[in-house]
């Protein structure tokens, strides 16, 4: 074939094309298009489209000459594996987006928990994709070769290769920010795509429309030419179309150019959906064109090899300019993988190799550090690729180079399926596997391959391997075959590690991660850059410390344990995206490390757990979903309670704080839940602190605090939780507020008190009336007996005791009157109860009923309980009112006490007509009296049983008290004794 | 979830019977775009599949 182009026109024409490329991506960067337009889902799918490389553009039709609508195939694999996205693409996103993990020696190496699983995977891929680079030069080199017939296809391809490094460097290695997203990067190779769609259409349609006269013209040749279309339609072999297939599917996630776009450049989850049609869409268009191009250059009598045909379509008035739409395409296609292969080799290069090896240290710039070694890698990966396709010289097909490339990577397939669906693989049976995988992948393909043999025999066996077109096929079928036998066998044999199980356990689909709640040694997230400062530098450490702090929307001064285990997860998912997992996790095992005999090593973060469970909740199915369901009612009863829980762990950090606690303590669940009860702020600290270090009381009624100045009461409820099983032990607590009912209480008694002041006013006037009429009949005797001294002296006296009388009358009413008033102080002290006594039988005293009654107190002036004198004096007052009320004028009541170990039981007696049987039960209800309307209240011992409950004691009423008479009533009031006196007295009894 | 099962069967079947599929699309008889319209079909398939999983993530 003669074309009319020059090398200069062609490079300026490949050189001018990859300029337009790099403008489309200086455009996103410097956001001249919009972000709509470029974030757009389109794009991202468009993207995806790197996926076909030269050899969509040549290979296919070489392929398509050789086995028919076997070379389908290629599309068929990598649509296979968009249409299982959501079991195979979602869960491997997930995984890579939770742990910034960006190529597939990541995902191993943090899954396996190996930094030397990272570096073998790096190096295998390397191996791996050398065929693939190769194919990409050999293609462009070729092909300008074709068009121009100057110079030499390896001077041309070294050419090329340079060139291509500039642009791969300008692409992915311009700036500092090696982990961010490429949006620049995707939107150029979206441009690509793009372009090699409507180049592959528009050399298609001109086969179809230009070559063939149409559809109609199409199917006369087809009959004239049966042979063709037999030839195309001749089915692979069986074994042969199912080993490719598998090939393309393996590709679609393993090749590192694939893994790259497919989830470090994802945008979203959603976008990641739409490619499970939108990509197979995107390929079919593009396979259509083949069979027309394959068919053009036969009815055109093309003479160049079948898998460069394409270059050889039209007339000699127009081949050229469909020479120059197919070098364009084919440009399009190998620059891009070449880009991509390259940028994502060199990332993995860097992280799992140079700095596996070395570290560069806080005194460089980490950031420029990384920068230059990646460009400088690079430029190494595709000198290396010029250098491999050197080797093999110009003697291979397309379809051999690439075939070798898909083979090696296929041996990563078992890896990945074990990563989402076997937790029990390890690593030993990884290495043991790919290394039998690759170690005949070398043998069967590699070497043949590079020293071109026809047929290479495995030692000690009949087994032969073939090169060329069928060769890879048995090899295929063996290396993968040997390669899961040996990974399924070693790990079966061999117990993963307890850092394997927990690799296992965030990657597999059907179990979650479920972290251990340990205490670090950091602090605050000062002492995080303090510490990260060491091996990264002080302002690195204070960058990424304060990048995660922003991702995690959380403040600086938050020193929750909880927050800070989030702050360690995300520092090393951070610094696992630019420096590989395997470093990471040795920077902050070694620099942020837990507290060393962490008793609570095997605690776990249930809110974690939890928190990520609620993330998860759509993907739950059948019997789990059910049980989350189960789980979320629970947890939103506990959530509702109308009483405050707290749930604390057993290393005393708080694990659940509901509403109603929310509501009692004005303190946000988000501000506590993770933190340490100790940053709890006062007085709840106290309250709940004290009440938890008392081991053996479960109870805690009516405790008062002071909240900003206010008195409040509550009572508290703990139970321990033992969950051996989950390791989940820890404590819950309840607090009921009391603060409403007690605040009623207290306004009862006063009005109870009150109440008793009028009932006693008559009595007190009559009481106060008789000394001042003595006082009054003393005065005027005064008037007329001035002589005598001594009668002076004598009535003055009497004088003084009658207004001592008054005045002791008239403070005993005073001080019941504003006695009792809560103040907000725990008034219970140490008194004597027969003081108590004392002061409530003159109290009743005073009333005009009381007269003719006799009030015998018969209790030791020495017993002494804890209370307050106040409220007990108004038990008394009641109880003996009611003695009074209910005894004949002339009986007396009793009171006497019995002293026990620790309790003392006062009895008050009367000999009155008892309380009926039937109104027994009823007694202590308020509003239940059984004297005149006006007489009672109703809620006299109604405030008696509550101050005896108040004070720890019982009450108890028998009546009849004297069963032989059948008259008289008994009310027991037990009460704890003051101990230190009870031992003083126990001579007493 | 239960639909991704169905799919996993549906792949791994159709991986399976491919040869078979290729003997009929091989056919003399028929069109040379027949592989392209059982490809067509299974886009649509994937389509939706999609629209189904979006209903029932609402």
């Amino acid at each position: 074939m003669n074309f009319s182009f020059s090398l200069g026109q062609i490079f300026a024409i490949g050189v001018g094309y990859l300029l337009v490329l790099f403008l489309c991506a200086y455009a996103t960067e410097r956001r001249w298009l919009p972000r709509k337009l470029t974030r757009h889902p389109v794009v991202y799918v468009l993207s995806l489209g790197v996926y076909a490389s030269a050899w969509a553009v040549y290979g296919s039709v070489g392929l398509a000459n050789q086995h028919g609508y076997g070379f389908l195939s290629y599309y068929l694999g990598v649509a296979g594996a968009f249409v299982l996205a959501p079991v195979l693409l979602i869960p491997i996103l997930r995984i890579t987006r939770t742990y910034q993990l960006s190529s597939l020696a990541d995902l191993f190496a943090f899954r396996f928990r190996s930094r030397w699983i990272g570096s073998l995977v790096t190096v295998f891929m390397l191996m791996g994709a050398m065929p693939l680079l190769a194919l990409q030069i050999q293609a462009v080199a070729d092909s300008i070769y074709i068009l121009t017939n100057e110079a030499s296809p390896h001077t041309l391809a070294l050419a090329f290769c340079l060139v291509i490094t500039t642009f791969a460097i300008l692409f992915g290695a311009r700036h500092t920010s090696l982990r961010e997203k490429h949006e620049s990067l995707v939107v150029a190779i979206a441009f690509e795509s793009i372009i090699k769609l409507i180049l592959m259409l528009l050399i298609g349609g001109y086969a179809l429309f230009e070559v063939f006269d149409g559809f109609q013209g199409l199917e006369i040749w087809l009959q004239d030419h049966s042979d063709q279309l037999q030839a195309l339609q001749q089915p692979l072999e069986a074994g042969q179309w199912r080993t490719m297939l598998l090939l393309f599917f393996a590709a679609a996630v393993a090749m590192p150019h694939m893994f790259h776009i497919i989830f470090t450049e994802n945008q979203s989850t959603e976008v990641l959906y739409r490619a499970t049609w939108a990509l197979p869409l995107y390929l079919l268009l593009l396979s259509l064109p083949v069979p027309l191009i394959l068919w053009a250059g036969m009815a055109e009598g093309v003479s160049l090899q079948p898998e460069y045909m394409i270059l050889g379509i039209g007339q000699e008035a127009t081949h050229g300019l469909i020479g120059i739409l197919v070098f364009v395409a084919g440009l399009s296609a190998a620059s891009g993988t070449i880009i991509l292969v390259t940028l994502a080799l060199a990332a993995m290069t860097l992280n799992h190799l140079v700095l596996a090896a070395y570290q560069p240290g806080a005194k460089f710039d980490i950031y420029n550090w990384l920068l230059w070694f990646r460009r400088l890698l690079i430029g190494t990966i595709i000198i290396a690729a010029y250098l491999f396709y050197l080797t093999l010289g110009v003697k291979h097909d397309l379809a051999s180079l690439g075939l070798t490339s898909f083979v090696g990577i296929l041996q990563f397939l078992p890896g990945i399926l074990a990563v989402l669906y076997w937790p029990t693989a390890n690593r030993i049976g990884l290495i043991a596997g790919l290394c039998t995988g690759i170690g005949i992948w070398i043998f069967g393909q590699v070497i043949p391959l590079l020293y071109n043999l026809d047929q290479i025999a495995v030692p000690a066996t009949n087994l032969v391997f073939q090169s060329g077109s069928d060769g890879w096929y048995q090899v295929a079928l063996t290396s993968v075959t040997a390669n899961i036998v040996v990974f399924i066998f070693t790990s079966l044999f061999i117990q993963p590690s307890e850092d394997e199980k927990e690799g296992a356990s965030a990657c597999s689909v059907d179990a979650m991660s479920r972290p251990h709640r340990l205490q670090l040694q950091a602090r605050t997230c000062q002492d995080f850059v303090g510490f990260l400062a060491v091996p990264l530098g002080q302002n690195t450490a204070q960058r990424e410390v304060d990048s995660a702090l922003r991702s995690l929307k959380l403040s600086p001064d938050d020193g929750r344990p909880y927050a800070l285990r989030r702050l360690r997860d995300r520092i090393q998912a951070n610094l696992s995206g630019l420096m590989g997992p395997a470093i990471a996790q040795e920077i902050v095992d070694q620099y942020l490390p837990y507290q060393a005999g962490n008793s609570q090593s095997h605690s776990e973060d249930i809110h974690f757990v939890e928190t990520r469970l609620e993330n998860y909740r759509s993907q739950l199915t059948g019997l789990a979903k059910e049980l989350d369901s189960l789980r979320r009612y629970h947890r939103q009863t506990l959530e509702y309670l109308p009483i405050g829980v707290c749930s604390l762990g057993n290393d005393r950090e708080i694990l659940m704080w509901n509403h109603a606690m929310e509501e009692l303590t004005a303190i946000s669940s988000k501000e506590v839940i993770g933190s340490r009860f100790d940053a709890l702020p006062q007085p709840w600290q106290n309250l709940l602190g004290e009440f938890i270090q008392q081991q053996e009381q479960a109870h805690l009624f009516q405790k008062v605090i002071q909240d900003n100045g206010q008195p409040r009461w509550f009572s508290l409820h703990k139970a321990h939780i033992e969950e051996p099983l989950s390791h989940m032990d820890g404590s819950v607590i309840l607090l009921e507020d009391h603060t409403d009912t007690q605040q009623l209480e207290e306004e009862l008694v006063h009005s109870e008190r009150l109440a008793s002041i009028g009932r006693l006013a008559a009595g007190v006037a009559h009481e106060i009336g008789n000394p001042i009429t003595g006082i009054s009949s003393l005065v005027q005797n005064l008037k007329y007996e001035t002589d005598n001294p001594e009668v002076i002296e004598e009535t003055a006296e009497q004088i003084l005791e009658l207004t001592k009388r008054v005045s002791r009358i008239v403070h005993s009413l005073v001080s019941f009157a504003h006695a009792g008033r809560h103040t907000g102080q725990d008034q219970q002290e140490p008194m004597h109860i027969c003081a108590a006594i004392n002061e409530a039988v003159s109290l009743v005293s005073l009333s005009s009923k009381g007269k003719d009654i006799e009030f015998l107190n018969q209790c030791s002036s020495h017993i002494q309980v804890i209370g307050d004198i106040q409220k007990l004096i108004q038990v008394f007052v009641n109880l003996l009112s009611n003695a009074r009320d209910a005894s004949e004028a002339g009986d007396s009541v009793t009171i006497t006490a019995t002293l026990l170990e620790n309790t003392v039981t006062v009895s008050v007696t009367d000999r009155g007509c008892g309380i009926p049987e039937a109104q027994l039960e009823h007694i202590f209800e308020p509003f239940f009296t059984t004297k005149e309307p006006g007489e009672g209240t109703g809620l006299g011992l109604a405030l008696v049983y509550s101050i005896v409950e108040e004070h720890y004691g019982q009450i108890h009423i028998v009546s009849p008290a004297d069963r032989m008479q059948g008259r008289g009533t008994q009310v027991n009031i037990t009460l704890p004794l003051h101990h230190a006196e009870a031992k003083s007295e126990s001579a007493w009894t | 979830m239960y639909i991704y099962r169905l799919i996993l069967f549906l792949v791994f079947a159709g991986y399976l019977f491919s040869p078979v599929l290729m003997d009929w699309w091989g056919d003399s008889n028929g069109s040379w775009y027949r592989p392209y319209l059982v490809w067509a079909a299974l886009i649509g398939i994937s389509v939706w599949l999609e629209q189904k999983r979006k209903l029932d993530e609402l």
